[in-house]
């Protein structure tokens, strides 16, 4: 789960353009600047080529915070 | 370039670059590519100016006599139309009408065209469509003229005919860079379905580039030679170690990968692009697989310049530089030896210096991906150009054997043609503005639709030279446009190409416009010197040929023009 949450450090910080950015299982999109629909395309596809997986279409419209995000990781990781 | 990396683009400073206006009409999401074209615009020290219209609203744009797109007056019109779209309609369309898809759809992309040339003078990018098959009728759609695969293909077919007739029109050769790029890498259906976005946000880089290489081509900003090693290069092996038997070319061991590339290189040198060779061999050892070598593609008499010698490559290129009067920027240095890429690169980083895969038989894939050659013109003269150069060096050689210029200049028997622009001259002087820019003394660019609007108009006097000489015929080597004004014949563009340097051509020509302008009843020539990086070679021109300098024009009164000396005839 840190793991996780590191990892995904890094890559908010990569797509936001904001390296001092932290995040936490309750961020959500109102949190963060520049945070909206084509951002969440861009953090989406950087997550799944990140950890080689895909989130299906649906899942990634609805992630509420971060740590849904986080939740779907783990399910799909564990899985391998 | 993913798309990411490319963002980063984004923040860095353009403020020294060429600004260039550019609209993007799109009928899907268009944000990451007009994004991609932004940042890709910095690898080709170009600053976009952009216009992005609103999400889908093409037509609007085009029809709006008053529309934002022609406040903005773009110099280039990037058209992003999708085969998304293009299927949405094919779908509803009963089946007969499915049968004239592709005629209807061309018309109405025709219509449009038509409305963009009637309000503005751009140049218009469009990408072919993406051929997709849709399985309804499996393969066999490949034979029903009602499949959408049939229907695809047949309008790309017909846009290409189409486009040539329409000098302001560029396609970009989608489906080719999709087919390269994998369907993987080229398509997401998630960014699609969710966002409209009808390409991988990886593949916006890509497409970007493909438009940037055609903006950088229609600025003149061409690759012009083609300079080869050979040892690893043209064949595999060493031919001073192994021996004419056994270099790898041909049936030889991977022989066949450095045969398709030869085949390629011929190709270019077909199409106009000058060969060299750069070896460090004694030069007898490095010619025999060309003259010997039953396999060899290439030949001794495809290169204008064969340097093979002990001299460092950077020497030999600062030669071929003298030889060919072309810049280090329209150059391409291709060798497998990673020392003398560097060696090269640290010389001269102007020079486009390819990082050859390590695997041979990956070279080949690998430059063409490159689109290095990209242009936006093409005419006969470019088939002859190795000879040309050939030709030159003969005369260079000849040169040597008379004891002053002039002697030498009268040896030449150099004849010149004069005429008005003509449709077959026409395309050969859109690319001489583009190309020239040294001999040229304000480096306006004129697109094959403007030079054809000059040639129709009263406003001007534009002549065509040719020049011959005992060794060859040069072709067309020089353009002049003269503007008419009141008493007046202002010099809009004089441009030569530096093949003829020296031979006295624009005292030729200066002496026939005085002339003109004598008989038309104009009283002066006047000039403008516009300097850029590379014209410094015409700085001192209009002097040279007698101008007098008022504020920045210069002015030459016809009645008291003695002609120059030269040792050209009116053909």
């Amino acid at each position: 789960m840190q793991h996780f949450l590191s990892d995904l450090t890094k890559i908010f910080r990569t797509v936001f353009q904001n390296p001092l950015l932290e995040i936490s299982k309750e961020t959500k999109a109102a949190d963060i600047d520049g945070w909206d629909s084509l951002q969440h395309f861009i953090l989406i596809l950087s997550i799944e080529k990140h950890f080689n997986i895909k989130f299906t279409t649906e899942e990634s419209r609805n992630f509420l915070n971060v740590g849904q995000i986080i939740d779907s990781l783990e399910k799909k990781l564990n899985h391998q | 370039m993913d798309f990411l990396t490319l963002r980063q683009n984004l923040t860095k400073d353009f403020s020294d670059f060429k600004r260039i206006k550019i609209a993007l009409l799109g009928d899907s999401s268009t944000q990451f590519l007009a994004q991609s074209l932004r940042g890709y615009a910095y690898e080709y020290q170009f600053a976009f100016e952009l216009f992005e219209s609103e999400y889908n609203q093409v037509e609007q744009e085009i029809s709006s006599p008053n529309s934002e797109l022609y406040h903005f007056s773009p110099v280039y019109l990037f058209l992003f139309l999708s085969t998304q779209k293009l299927q949405k309609d094919f779908y509803k369309k009963p089946g007969d009408e499915k049968t004239t898809f592709a005629e209807d759809t061309l018309k109405k992309i025709e219509h449009l065209l038509a409305l963009i040339n009637a309000k503005t003078n751009t140049k218009i990018l469009l990408p072919l469509f993406s051929e997709i098959n849709d399985y309804s009728f499996g393969n066999f759609a490949t034979k029903v003229e009602q499949s959408l695969i049939y229907q695809l293909k047949k309008l790309n077919f017909l846009l290409m005919e189409f486009a040539k007739k329409c000098p302001n029109l560029f396609l970009i050769d989608l489906p080719s860079l999709e087919r390269e790029t994998g369907d993987s890498l080229t398509r997401d259906k998630k960014l699609y379905i969710s966002g409209d976005f009808i390409y991988h946000i990886d593949f916006f880089p890509i497409i970007a580039k493909h438009v940037c290489d055609i903006i950088a081509a229609s600025l003149g900003k061409i690759k012009k030679c083609l300079i080869v090693d050979l040892d690893n290069t043209l064949w595999g092996g060493i031919i001073g170690e192994d021996g004419i038997e056994r270099i790898q070319i041909g049936g030889l061991g991977i022989g066949k990968a450095f045969t398709e590339l030869q085949q390629w290189i011929l190709e270019l040198k077909n199409r106009g692009i000058i060969l060299a060779v750069c070896s460090k061999n004694d030069e007898d050892t490095a010619k025999e697989p060309f003259q010997k070598h039953q396999e060899m593609v290439l030949r001794l008499d495809d290169f204008a310049l064969f340097l093979a010698n002990r001299n460092s490559k950077a020497e030999n290129i600062k030669y071929l530089k003298s030889v060919l009067n072309i810049g280090f920027d329209s150059m391409v240095f291709v060798d497998d030896s990673p020392f003398e890429r560097n060696l090269v690169k640290s010389h001269f980083p102007e020079i486009c210096v390819p990082e050859l895969p390590e695997d041979p038989v990956e070279y080949l894939t690998f430059l063409q991906k490159l689109n290095l050659f990209e242009t936006t013109s093409y005419s006969e003269e470019d088939q002859n150009r190795t000879k040309q150069y050939q030709q030159e060096s003969q005369r260079t050689a000849s040169q040597m054997t008379f004891s002053s210029e002039d002697e030498y200049l009268e040896s030449l028997e150099m004849k010149c043609n004069v005429k008005p622009f003509d449709s077959f001259t026409i395309p050969r002087i859109a690319q001489l503005t583009q190309r020239s820019n040294q001999f040229n003394l304000r480096t306006i660019r004129y697109s094959e639709s403007d030079i054809k609007s000059i040639t129709s108009s009263d406003e001007y006097i534009a002549l065509s030279f040719s020049l011959k000489d005992k060794f060859g015929d040069n072709g067309l080597i020089s353009a002049v446009i003269l503007k008419k004004e009141t008493e007046t014949l202002f010099l809009d563009t004089f441009i030569m190409s530096c093949r003829v340097l020296r031979r006295g051509v624009e005292f030729f020509i200066l002496n026939q416009l005085c002339k003109i302008a004598e008989e038309k009843g104009f009283a002066y020539i006047t000039g403008e010197y516009i300097q850029t990086s590379k014209n410094g070679l015409v700085k001192n021109l209009l002097a040279d040929l007698g101008f007098t300098q008022k504020n920045d024009i210069w002015q030459l009164a016809v009645g008291s023009y003695m002609p120059n000396k030269t040792f050209i005839s009116k053909d």
